[in-house]
């Protein structure tokens, strides 16, 4: 049972256009085991298990999925022999129930008389969401009412059934809940007990040496290693995950290194008695040169309080201040130089239509304009410079941001407020689906903000970022700063978590 | 020197270039198509001078709109107001030289009219947060219904002015007029807030705003210069006939839409929005039923032929620009 | 990608590839004419519509004359309601190399007039009364004349229609015609018609009496159908509007076949003609419409000026001539018609004229004004059923 081989590739090319996404790859994924897959993005990761489930076709390559040639014509094929996927991106049907959402693609299993036996699909949908130890939501409710984590462990529930042997798993677990992880980590490892296999895709190496049975390690479309279990728990694991990822030693610096937690007396950004959405009367004061981590989990107000220091949200009372002005609008907000990088990098930060200049100057063109003319080569060099500064990989300015890799887009969203020169910058999630050598180069781009005497809110679900960066860290939880932590160097994970949950 | 080197020694693909510029290029050549086969199937009366003035005059009201409209297209919106609105403007303009002799009056009036409905376009959608269909919609029963109003006032199914307008169909004055529009439009596009945020409104418009674009204001903005080229192009299309009727203007939306369309205008508006489309298209779609007419094809033909063009034209231009690479 | 550059690129090319492949044909069909004493000529045509029975009867009937005259076309489209398309169309045809232009439209038609002028090209009009413009452009030296759509005034028709109505019994007569000043010409058929029926009640005991309704004006659309809701007593229409479009499908619909239809349009459609007379249903019982062949009023206006050669009685003024109308009043009468009038049968084998008789109508060939009015003023039905014999 233990080695009994469940999918096997050989040598896959992938090509998009001009793009080589996949160099010739072999992988062999075997019956019991979690197979981390990690790399940089754009490393070919997510093509590799798009392929396998039949999302995408190889350009050239064979796969063999229990002993036979495997080559699934699309998702839903794949699912009815026992190949799933959970996506990254948000895959729910709006508009429908919950139940509605886990049996998409099989409502014809409820169908009496022509009719759909909708109590019939609720209650089945009730069960399978309580085998996975699912209570709090309703199986016969409106998906839209669940916030992004629980439409999350709907996908889940919907993608496994008793026959899946293969489970992929894109990289979700950034995008859930504390519970909902736990949930899924259990899924895994009752998989590998039963003999199947899961494939887990994952930025956070702490995570995958924690579950992963073995691993993968990928760059530019290779395979660049493989470790097996012994080696996972060997205490250099990390540095050769990392070494492996990025293709050289990236050295011990990865968070700020200094614990001077010093800064100017001048306030750069102040809250006072702020109620929006679920927060009550939240006062704060950010000096110039200090950087203020909020941590906490999705629903605890710590994005909200992000949106409202940008304007983005209306407030019940109080204000947010900046420079003696009241912020009420983005406009208001840039006005006053403060930038916001949002965590719906995609949605709300990045025009992907738009290439690299377009966005990267778009805060700056009211800056830039006299009487409202732009100077293109004002604007060209404003953008060329954060492409330099900032080491944004694209052919040039003119690329589209839609066509750069995860990473550069959010490097991207970083330069439209760096070309800007904002001296308030609200981060939210900054790192979130990004590789560790990008992750490595905006630490050390925020540790030079704060020495420029630049402000930072940064809110994050990611501990060790907040710990590794911040000046301060609130801790919050239920709309309500539980605790405020100083930076300290023997200040630990485990001691914030308490605070959060 | 060592900057463009980098540049082509990075991963440059001249595929990705012409699938990101794909609409341009096919604008470019439905023009060029258009003109070389029906030079030949003319017979060669296609450059003749005549025929050079004619495509010219025809197709100025058509480009000079269509240059305005490219500020609402950029957003993704559309306007169907436009038709009634000429015709409107056509009779009020008549009226107006027939009282007074005024052809300025009657531009200013319309001008004044043509400013409010391009505000209440822009700024009642946001008011009232309905699309900016919906107001573009009301806008055309309200102008149809004065249009009709007015017509059966004079009695009469066509009324004409009393004015010489022999001066605005000389093709060195349409040139001109299109050619200072192109540049004012064309600066406006490209090198001011104006043109940069609009694009970003189609494309984005919750980015755009959280990049401090303050989009209700733009929108009008958008709109009023939308109105202005309206009035520009009413003054034109009075030009060409003197007169004007119940249903004068009519069509005019589809047509501008059309047009846009085969100057490779996405529909969806966005960043990928290029001026000349409005200057390709109007052209293309006025050269489509010149040539078609020169080549002696039967008019019932002309409809298939252009239907053909019109959905291969969309076919490549409609489509998504960007493919997001694989992570 | 790459494979849906060349599918669409496929399709462009088919597009203009057809449209070359249509050139072609066109053109070798123009090169056949035989060895011809006439010079060749263009004539440009501009009908309101781009397809249906009268639009085929027009190019069947012209066709069958143009090797005889040696000419050539250019057909356009016009628009109802847009000037200035109508005036680049006109360009177009005069920019095709058309030296004259049969126009059916009214409108843009100083600023065509202005164009025809610089580029030497004349104009003519067919069924077309020129109500706006004729004052100012029937000196014009490049507007030659037109041919209307029956009779200019309305007068006649509406008393003829009135007499018949009276010797048919009808009692209680609902009139429907379009606004007043879209077709002024319909008040003056409105107008006599009730002059005749009062006449006629003036005389007529009580009970012979026919009551008249108000007259129902229509906005370009079909009848309401709450009509005859309105107006259940109502025993036969006067339709001065194309009834066949306008009235009869609203009479199927509400079930009131009963009501008979004296209406102007014609409709060479099997369901209108079937239900005529005696036939069917009965209901329609007058239909009226105009020849096509009228159409050599105009084209030999054209061709006289063209040629340089002008009428001997040419009238001063460019002239606005009535055409007779065939008027189908009997199933006798509709019988010629579908046996032998160019309107039902599209053959141009079947009309009044052909080559040789349009071409003696001109005046280099020794034709006369007078003559060529009276060719368009005898195409009635009583002149096919002569044409039959």
């Amino acid at each position: 049972m233990e080695n009994k081989s469940l999918l096997k590739i050989n040598n896959m090319y992938k090509w998009f256009d001009a793009t080589q996404a996949l160099k010739g790859v072999d992988l062999e994924i075997q019956g019991g085991q979690i197979h981390g897959l990690i790399g940089e993005n754009g490393s070919g990761k997510s093509t590799i298990t798009s392929i396998i489930a039949g999302v995408k076709m190889p350009t050239e390559g064979r796969m063999f999925f229990k002993g036979q040639p495997w080559e699934p014509s699309s998702m839903a094929s794949a699912f009815d022999c026992g190949v799933s996927m959970i996506l990254q991106e948000a895959n729910t049907i709006p508009g429908c129930t919950v139940a509605e959402n886990l049996y998409a693609g099989h409502i014809s299993k409820f169908r009496k008389y022509g009719f759909l036996d909708s109590r019939k699909m609720v209650r089945k949908a009730s069960e399978k969401l309580a085998d996975f130890g699912v209570s709090h939501i309703d199986a016969a409710g409106l998906v839209d009412q669940y916030g992004f984590e629980d439409r999350k462990v709907v996908e889940i529930v919907r993608s496994l059934s008793s026959s899946t042997e293969l489970l992929i798993i894109d990289e979700t677990t950034t995008a859930l809940s504390h519970e909902g992880r736990k949930m899924l980590y259990s899924i895994m490892h009752k998989m590998k007990e039963e003999g199947k296999a899961v494939i887990f895709i994952s930025h956070d190496i702490d995570e995958i040496i924690e579950h992963c049975t073995n691993l993968t390690v990928l760059r530019d479309g290779e395979i660049t290693g493989h470790l097996s279990y012994e080696d996972l728990q060997k205490d250099d694991a990390i540095e050769r995950i990392r070494f492996l990822m990025v293709g050289r030693d990236i050295g011990d610096a990865y968070y700020r290194e200094d614990y001077d937690s010093s800064h100017e007396e001048e306030i750069a950004l102040e809250f006072k008695d702020v109620s929006v959405s679920g927060v009550k009367n939240f006062n704060l004061q950010l000096h110039k040169g200090e950087i203020i981590g909020f941590g906490g989990l999705s629903g605890s107000g710590m994005h909200e309080i992000g949106r409202a220091a940008f304007g983005l949200e209306k407030l019940a009372s109080g204000k947010v201040i900046r420079n003696e002005q009241i912020i009420k609008s983005p406009h208001d907000a840039i006005r006053g130089s403060i930038g916001y990088i949002s965590k719906d990098r995609d949605v709300e930060a990045l025009i992907l239509s738009g290439d690299v200049r377009d966005n990267i100057a778009l805060p700056s063109l009211d800056g830039l304009s006299r009487f409202s003319f732009i100077h293109p080569s004002k604007e060209k060099e404003l953008v060329e410079a954060e492409i330099e500064s900032l080491n944004i990989k694209c052919y040039s300015g003119k690329q589209l941001v839609g066509t750069l890799s995860g990473g550069n887009k959010q490097k991207v969203s970083f330069a439209k407020w760096t070309a800007n020169d904002s001296d308030v910058i609200v981060m939210d999630c900054p790192t979130r689906g990004v590789d560790v050598g990008v992750k490595q180069s905006m630490y050390a781009f925020i540790a030079e903000m704060k020495k420029q005497g630049k402000a930072v809110l940064m809110i994050s679900e990611e501990l060790p970022e907040l710990i590794g960066m911040s000046d301060r860290i609130f801790i919050m939880k239920d709309d309500k700063v539980q605790k405020i932590f100083e930076r300290h160097p023997d200040l630990k994970e485990s001691d914030l978590i308490e605070y959060m949950i | 020197m060592s900057k463009t080197f980098k540049i082509f020694k990075s991963n440059f693909s001249p595929l990705l270039w012409i699938r990101q510029n794909s609409g341009d290029i096919v604008s470019y050549l439905g023009l060029v198509l258009c003109i070389s086969v029906f030079s030949v199937t003319s017979g060669g009366r296609l450059w003749s001078p005549y025929n050079i003035g004619l495509i010219l005059e025809s197709t100025s009201v058509y480009a000079m709109i269509a240059l305005g409209a490219m500020f609402i297209y950029s957003m993704g919106y559309m306007d169907v107001s436009v038709g009634p609105q000429l015709g409107v403007y056509a009779i009020i303009m008549i009226l107006i030289i027939n009282a007074t002799g005024s052809l300025l009056l009657g531009f200013a009036v319309i001008l004044v009219i043509a400013l409010i409905a391009g505000f209440m376009n822009g700024y009642v959608a946001v008011w009232l947060g309905v699309p900016s269909i919906v107001t573009s919609l009301f806008l055309m029963f309200i102008f149809s219904g004065v249009q009709i109003l007015l017509m059966e006032r004079t009695g009469v199914n066509t009324i004409s002015a009393n004015f010489n307008f022999e001066a605005f169909l000389r093709p060195e004055v349409i040139f001109t007029v299109l050619a200072v529009e192109i540049l004012i439009v064309g600066y406006l596009f490209n090198y001011t807030k104006l043109g940069k945020y609009v694009k970003a409104i189609g494309a984005n418009e919750v980015t755009a705003s959280h990049c401090g674009v303050n989009t209700t204001f733009w929108k009008v903005v958008a709109y009023l210069a939308f109105g202005f080229t309206v009035a520009l192009g009413a003054v034109f299309l009075l030009a060409r006939t003197g007169s004007a009727g119940k249903g004068t203007g009519s069509g005019y939306a589809m047509d501008i839409m059309l047009a846009l369309i085969l100057g490779g205008m996405p529909l969806s508006g966005g960043m990928t929005s290029r001026l000349r489309s409005a200057v390709t298209g109007a052209f293309t779609y006025v050269l489509l039923s010149n040539g078609l007419t020169l080549s002696g094809v039967d008019v019932t033909v002309i409809h298939m032929i252009k239907a053909v063009i019109f959905v291969g034209v969309t076919l490549l231009t409609c489509r998504k620009k960007y493919g997001v690479l694989p992570r | 990608m790459k494979k849906g550059i060349v599918k669409v690129a496929a399709i462009l090319l088919t597009g203009l590839i057809m449209a070359a492949g249509f050139t072609g044909c066109s053109k070798e069909k123009g090169d056949s004419a035989s060895e011809q004493s006439r010079a060749k000529h263009r004539i440009g045509i501009g009908l309101y519509e781009d397809s249906g029975p009268q639009v085929t009867a027009v190019k069947a009937f012209l066709e069958s004359i143009k090797d005889e005259l040696n000419l050539d076309y250019v057909y356009v489209t016009l628009s109802m309601t847009d000037e200035a398309v109508n005036k680049t169309r006109a360009q177009e045809m005069i920019s095709a190399g058309c030296e004259g232009i049969i126009l059916t439209m009214d409108s843009a038609t100083e600023a065509i007039m202005s164009e025809a002028q610089k580029a030497k090209v004349y104009v003519a009009g067919y069924l077309n009364d020129y109500d706006v413009s004729y004052e100012s452009i029937k000196s014009h030296p490049n507007f030659v004349g037109t041919v209307v759509d029956g009779r200019y005034l309305g007068h006649g028709w509406g008393k003829e229609v009135a007499d018949r109505v009276i010797v048919a019994g009808h009692k209680n007569i609902g009139l429907i015609k379009f606004p007043v000043w879209a077709f002024p010409h319909q008040e003056e058929m409105d107008q006599s018609f009730r002059g005749t029926i009062a006449k006629f009640n003036e005389t007529a005991s009580d009970a012979d009496k026919i009551v008249l309704q108000d007259t129902e004006e229509l906005m370009f659309q079909p009848l309401a159908s709450t009509y005859f809701e309105a107006h259940p007593d109502v025993d036969a229409i006067f339709g001065m509007v194309n009834g066949a479009e306008f009235i009869y499908p609203v009479q199927v619909a509400t079930g009131r076949t009963d009501v008979k239809l004296y209406t102007a349009g014609f409709n060479p459609s099997n369901d209108i003609l079937d239900n005529f007379g005696t036939a069917g249903t009965g209901t329609i019982q007058e239909l009226v419409y105009s020849n096509v062949e009228a159409i050599v009023y105009p084209l030999v206006m054209l061709l006289n000026k063209i040629d340089g050669v002008d009428f001997e009685d040419q009238p001063a003024e460019a002239d606005r001539v009535d055409s007779s109308q065939i008027i189908i009043t009997s199933d006798e009468k509709l019988d010629i018609v579908r046996e032998k009038s160019l309107y039902y049968t599209g053959d141009a084998a079947d009309a009044f004229l052909d080559g040789k008789d349009v071409l003696a109508l001109l005046a280099s060939e020794g034709g006369t004004y007078k003559g060529l009015v009276k060719t368009v003023q005898t195409m009635s039905v009583e002149d096919l059923a002569v044409v039959l014999k």
